[in-house]
């Protein structure tokens, strides 16, 4: 899953960034409430983490605005005032959940995780398509019987292909989800990446829609 | 002493007013006494000349060898007080035997006598009034010589019966203004209630106020008291305004203090979960950047509680380019040497200050002029005098157009957005605004093109 972080505060956003990545969630950073619209606009994102006291105090407004053009990405925010009525705000424009500063690490992964949950329509943190399960607590994965172990890019391609089954993932939101905004676009280690794959899981276990990205294939007719 | 001033007016009005009656009373009674001494006085001397002329006709008289008595009946004086109209007897009346007559020859022998003064002499053998007394009774009388028939003729009178006369008279004033003090004392109790109603109505109200609920007042006062209720709301209004700025600075500092605090937790975290050297490093180095910052926030946070809490300041006259100077000395070295400082003080300027006050002004300002310029600018610090004003500029360049929340900068917390990558708490100006507000100076923030000036106005010393 891969996150927006908007914060301008750079070394929180820094400090998010880094145990986020450690947790295999890809995450961009951006310091503005216009960056974020523009970054939904260009690439999918399966939560935002908003800081609601940006500078420019355009926090509440601008989940409002998502909503309003339709975007449903869920949106974790965070608040340093301790004040109900702030929190109810913020859950009334559309966000899905708030932590408090300062918060602890685990706390926002898993409210992530459980905002991401709710958002797919899931009751468990437990995907299981085309025979595979993956466990997103610990990041466990089984195939026909047996533990496979993933690489952490295996793992978040993985991921993504059993959250969006029988959709194309395309190439270039493989390649950000594994390397980000600053990764090398031109680099083809995302097809390594998923040549592994079809390697643990089977050669029809994901196809390739040419010139557009990939798809997990949950059904074999 | 008594305390409350309900009292005082009661007490005080009924002890003039009793005095007043007292005085009143006396003067009344003294001169009364004086209308009926007048009126008794002339009555003796008539009976005198009456008795003259009756007397005049008994040629006999003056040969008599026994005096001729005349009887004055023996009436019992009734113990209880009855209407005159019951004392008046047939047989005559009990006070006869107060008031006597006496006829004497021209030596003074008793020719007739009324029975109760037969063994008495009423007065000397001389013409005028007299006052003597016998054994049972003080007689004042009246004696007159009649040179025809060569008699001394003699009325007189107890002087029992004007001492009662003149008791009833100080009884009846006694009554009065003792009844008249009642009914002055119930009118002038409920007088005084009712005048000092809004007065109790204010004390119930302000005893009702706490700190949680500081309600003006709003009582229809007489002129004398309303300046009281305005000066009662003018400070409860300022201790609202003072409680509700403790509050708002107790939650800014508390939201304030919780980012660097989530920054330490963070990093902290990811110090403990990492898995090489570099993110360490990386996390390391944050907690020393954010423990910093805390630092600062909170010597910020005292400052800015301290000049809020300031109201008297000494001032003393204050060299505006010592002061430059020895602030710039303070600054930490990495921010003196990022920028070229220009001076241009007269050392001649001074202002009138609290030193160590204005160092805070000058500090903060000299640390945001190095700290939001271009690495190399020129920062300019110049003071001039004009008329009767000291002004006082802090410029330097910056790329940032300040022009839309440029009255927001003097907000407490508030940093602007494009500024969120320079370390700071967001109090400096804040604080500067307090600390010339108590200089009763001014502060202009001013930006032309890539120039941003802060402008102090002093009153010249």
């Amino acid at each position: 899953m891969r996150i927006l972080l908007v914060e301008d505060d750079l070394l929180l956003a820094d400090g998010i960034r880094t145990a986020l990545q450690r947790m295999n969630y890809q995450t961009e950073h951006c310091t503005r409430g216009s960056e974020l619209v523009a970054a939904l606009k260009t690439s999918e994102f399966g939560a935002v983490v908003l800081d609601l006291g940006l500078a420019d105090g355009s926090s509440l407004p601008l989940i409002e605005q998502l909503r309003r053009a339709g975007q449903t990405v869920p949106v974790l925010v965070l608040t340093a005032l301790d004040d109900i009525d702030i929190e109810l705000k913020a859950l009334n424009a559309g966000a899905g959940d708030y932590l408090s500063k300062p918060f602890d690490l685990r706390e926002l992964e898993v409210r992530l995780r459980v905002l991401a949950r709710r958002h797919q329509d899931r009751t468990d943190d437990e995907l299981n398509v085309a025979g595979i399960r993956l466990n997103l607590v610990n990041q466990r994965c089984w195939f026909a019987g047996r533990d496979v172990t993933l690489t952490n890019r295996e793992y978040i391609l993985l991921k993504e292909f059993m959250q969006h089954p029988d959709k194309i993932r395309s190439r270039q939101l493989l390649e950000e989800l594994c390397y980000g905004w600053d990764g090398d676009i031109d680099s083809n280690a995302t097809e390594v990446h998923i040549h592994n794959l079809r390697k643990k899981f089977g050669s029809s276990f994901v196809k390739t829609v040419r010139g557009v990205g990939y798809m997990l294939v949950s059904r074999h007719d | 002493m008594i305390d409350s001033i309900k009292t005082r007016i009661v007490l005080g009005v009924n002890l003039v007013i009793l005095l007043v009656l007292v005085i009143a009373s006396v003067v009344d009674y003294y001169r009364s006494l004086h209308e009926i001494d007048e009126v008794f006085d002339a009555q003796l001397a008539q009976t005198s000349r009456l008795l003259a002329r009756l007397v005049e006709n008994d040629p006999g008289l003056p040969d008599r060898l026994s005096p001729l008595i005349v009887a004055v009946p023996q009436l019992e004086q009734q113990l209880m007080e009855v209407p005159s109209a019951l004392e008046r007897l047939r047989e005559g009346h009990k006070y006869e035997s107060q008031i006597g007559f006496q006829v004497r020859s021209r030596d003074g022998r008793l020719l007739l006598s009324s029975a109760n003064t037969s063994h008495t002499l009423l007065a000397p053998l001389q013409s005028g009034y007299f006052e003597r007394s016998d054994p049972d009774h003080q007689w004042i009388s009246f004696s007159l010589f009649d040179e025809a028939s060569q008699l001394w003729l003699q009325a007189g009178q107890h002087v029992a019966v004007r001492d009662e006369l003149s008791w009833y008279l100080v009884s009846g004033q006694i009554g009065q203004v003792l009844v008249t003090m009642l009914l002055l004392s119930v009118l002038i109790y409920l007088l005084v209630q009712h005048m000092f109603a809004p007065v109790d109505a204010l004390s119930q109200q302000l005893q009702q106020s706490s700190p949680t609920a500081l309600q003006p007042l709003d009582i229809a006062l007489p002129t004398e008291i309303a300046p009281v209720q305005r000066a009662i709301n003018t400070l409860l209004d300022n201790i609202s305004q003072h409680l509700a700025q403790e509050k708002r600075f107790i939650a800014d500092a508390s939201h304030e203090l919780r980012t660097p605090l989530a920054i330490l937790r963070l990093h902290a975290q990811n110090i403990s979960q990492a898995n090489n050297d570099a993110d360490r490093k990386k996390a390391l180095d944050a907690i020393i950047s954010s423990s910093m910052r805390m630092s600062h926030l909170v010597s910020q946070l005292m400052a800015l509680a301290r000049v809020d809490r300031q109201q008297l300041t000494h001032f003393s006259p204050v060299q505006l380019l010592q002061l430059t100077e020895e602030t710039l000395a303070q600054l930490p070295s990495a921010q003196l040497d990022k920028v070229d400082w220009q001076l241009e003080i007269d050392p001649a300027l001074y202002v009138r200050g609290d030193p160590s006050l204005l160092q805070v002004v000058w500090r903060n300002l000299l640390d945001n002029a190095s700290k939001y310029a271009p690495a190399d600018s020129c920062v300019q610090v110049r003071a001039s005098r004009s008329q009767q004003q000291i002004t006082c500029v802090f410029e330097n360049y910056s790329h940032l157009v300040l022009q839309p929340d440029k009255q927001r900068l003097t907000d407490r917390f508030y940093r602007s957005p494009g500024h969120q990558q320079i370390d700071g708490a967001g109090l400096g100006l804040s604080i500067v605004k307090q600390i010339i507000s108590l200089h009763q100076a001014s502060m202009q923030i001013s930006q032309l093109e890539d120039m941003v000036a802060v402008t102090l106005h002093f009153d010249s010393a």
